[in-house]
């Protein structure tokens, strides 16, 4: 596992979300980040990438977060790879689904553009603790 | 930022005009006339994920009024698709109700928000809209 956060493999199917992820991830947060549109692209994608994170959108069409996450940790180099999700629904029991998916930790929508980066780099910093 | 809150806006009528296709397409059968209505859970499935889109993004943006709308259309419709039962004539007018009320919803970029670098520009392009009775899309 990298211990800089550099690269960050982002899937998020609504466009209008991924253009302000990827301000606050690379003007604020000065991320590298690859964006994809559904879980599809990302497993094309995400060898050549070389993901340090891969941030996931819980629903989207056709290949939802978990089962790409899923679909993901069958590519080599990527089965350890920290995942973190993004979803509105973050109630308690959702969350601990989520995790015990392996992800390290959910990012809730609505997310503040300011603050993502920080957000994503303090549970990065924190996911040994 | 305030750039991208604009583009949004821009392209709101489409994703209200997507909705309203959808909407139709689950209701133009002589079936939704008697309330007899029985929506394939592909089409609810794809509402919902319109809805949902609309509920996350807007608030992203700050447009909560929108959000709101989008994200009580989304609850009403996920019970239906958990449960994959065809709605009451009662929750099926819920529904639109949600809808016509996202269609007319104000996307003011003058309205408070906490993203940053937002600033005043012109209304949705083609005005609020509302979804008419029959299920049709009705700007005003």
């Amino acid at each position: 596992m990298n211990e800089s956060l550099t690269r960050i493999l982002y899937v998020e199917d609504e466009p209008d979300i991924q253009a302000v992820a990827r301000l606050a991830l690379e003007a604020v947060g000065g991320f590298t980040v690859e964006v994809c549109s559904s879980g599809a692209e990302a497993l094309e994608k995400a060898p050549g990438f070389a993901p340090d994170l891969l941030l996931l959108d819980v629903m989207m069409p056709e290949m939802d977060g978990p089962c790409t996450l899923s679909a993901l940790r069958t590519i080599s180099g990527l089965e350890k790879t920290p995942a973190v999700f993004v979803t509105a629904k973050v109630q308690a029991e959702e969350v601990a689904n989520l995790k015990a998916l392996g992800a390290l930790d959910v990012i809730a929508k609505p997310f503040d553009p300011m603050s993502l980066a920080a957000q994503i780099t303090e549970i990065w910093e924190g996911r040994n603790g | 930022m305030a750039v991208l809150r604009r583009q949004y806006v821009e392209v709101f009528p489409g994703k209200i005009h997507d909705i309203e296709e959808c909407w139709n397409c689950m209701n133009d059968s002589d079936s939704a006339a008697t309330d007899q209505v029985d929506w394939a859970l592909e089409d609810m499935s794809s509402l919902r994920l319109m809805v949902h889109s609309l509920a996350g993004s807007g608030a992203t943006f700050g447009f909560t009024e929108i959000s709101e709308k989008a994200r009580a259309a989304e609850n009403a419709l996920t019970p239906l698709i958990e449960e994959d039962v065809a709605p009451s004539p009662e929750i099926r007018s819920e529904i639109e109700g949600h809808l016509s009320a996202l269609a007319g919803g104000s996307l003011d970029l003058d309205e408070e928000t906490t993203v940053p670098d937002a600033s005043p520009v012109e209304e949705v392009p083609g005005g609020p809209a509302s979804l008419s009775g029959d299920g049709g899309l009705r700007r005003s």
